[in-house]
């Protein structure tokens, strides 16, 4: 998804991050597909997302919120997924075992943007506890809104 | 049971079935509009409203049951005569826990109650019900999201 017609936002900062290099996406890019892995910088005013596969790009001047929540889920991607399910077979649910050893704390960034014609889209990320903060001042420095409502959600979201 | 009876019991079972679909028809709408998810005073965190959001305007899209399915605040629906607008208010939330799922099966269940509403332009009811969302054994809370919109779907292709 590139939304050129938002050129606004290109005329912003020319400020490069390095690129958070393990960041499942869950929802809301159109062109990516669930649960993808792949990287998300921030460069000449706009968030990119890149997969091996696909990319997608969000203008920081057509992002109208950024949450921060908290989720501990299943680490180990898919090869975790598949381990997991493989130990549910194992004798006397002894494969439960893995839940507790695979569990993981994860960091859940949801971005609220808007596209040239105004519909309201939600891209919502999961990364490594502690990434999701950096990433939400460093859009916020660049130029993000973000309403006091969604700190405060920040702060209330446990694990 | 002789031919002309199974043929009359038949003719019978048909004029019921086709009686019940006469009663409930189906509206017809080229065009719907995905609003967003209403919390309401409702604590839900925001990733869930939002994945409901997009899980459905990507359902109810692949569902095939609309030409056009426009997202909350496009501009371009505004010219669309006989556009109807999907709602969705959340009623209760309650995240659960995938640990507690995984582990103890009847523990740590998260669950969602929505009031899925349909309206017209001109804000006249179209479809009104409750729903409900969960995540009972595997996969992770924002998984309820699925589970709803699944559901929400489903009612909608049922009423149009």
């Amino acid at each position: 998804m590139t939304f050129a017609g938002a050129g606004s936002a290109l005329a912003q900062t020319a400020s490069t991050t390095a690129p958070n290099q393990k960041v499942r996406y869950i929802i809301g890019l159109d062109t990516i597909k669930a649960n993808a892995s792949g990287q998300l910088k921030l460069q000449e005013g706009v968030l990119h997302f890149a997969t091996g596969k696909a990319e997608s790009k969000v203008p920081i001047s057509s992002i109208d919120d950024i949450f921060l929540g908290a989720e501990t889920t299943q680490g180990g991607g898919k090869t975790g997924r598949v381990v997991k399910t493989a130990a549910m077979a194992a004798p006397f649910e002894s494969g439960k075992a893995l839940t507790i050893l695979m569990r993981t704390k994860v960091d859940i960034l949801t971005i609220a943007f808007h596209d040239p014609d105004g519909a309201a889209h939600g891209a919502i990320f999961a990364l490594p506890k502690g990434q999701g903060e950096t990433i939400r001042t460093q859009l916020i420095q660049a130029g993000a809104h973000s309403s006091p409502a969604a700190k405060e959600v920040s702060e209330r979201s446990t694990p | 049971m002789s031919g002309r009876a199974i043929f009359v019991f038949l003719l019978t079972a048909a004029s019921i079935v086709s009686a019940q679909n006469a009663a409930k028809p189906k509206l017809s709408a080229s065009a719907i509009q995905i609003a967003m998810v209403e919390a309401g005073d409702v604590q839900i965190p925001a990733e869930f409203r939002y994945a409901v959001y997009e899980r459905l305007v990507e359902r109810v899209r692949t569902s095939g049951t609309f030409q056009k399915v426009y997202r909350m605040g496009d501009r371009t629906a505004d010219g669309v005569p006989d556009l109807v607008i999907l709602h969705t208010k959340v009623d209760t939330f309650k995240e659960g826990s995938q640990t507690e799922r995984e582990l103890v099966t009847v523990l740590g269940a998260t669950k969602v109650d929505i009031t899925a509403s349909v309206t017209a332009r001109d804000g006249r009811s179209l479809m009104d019900q409750k729903i409900t969302g969960r995540v009972r054994f595997f996969g992770e809370n924002l998984g309820v999201t699925n589970d709803l919109s699944k559901r929400i779907t489903k009612l909608v292709r049922e009423t149009f």
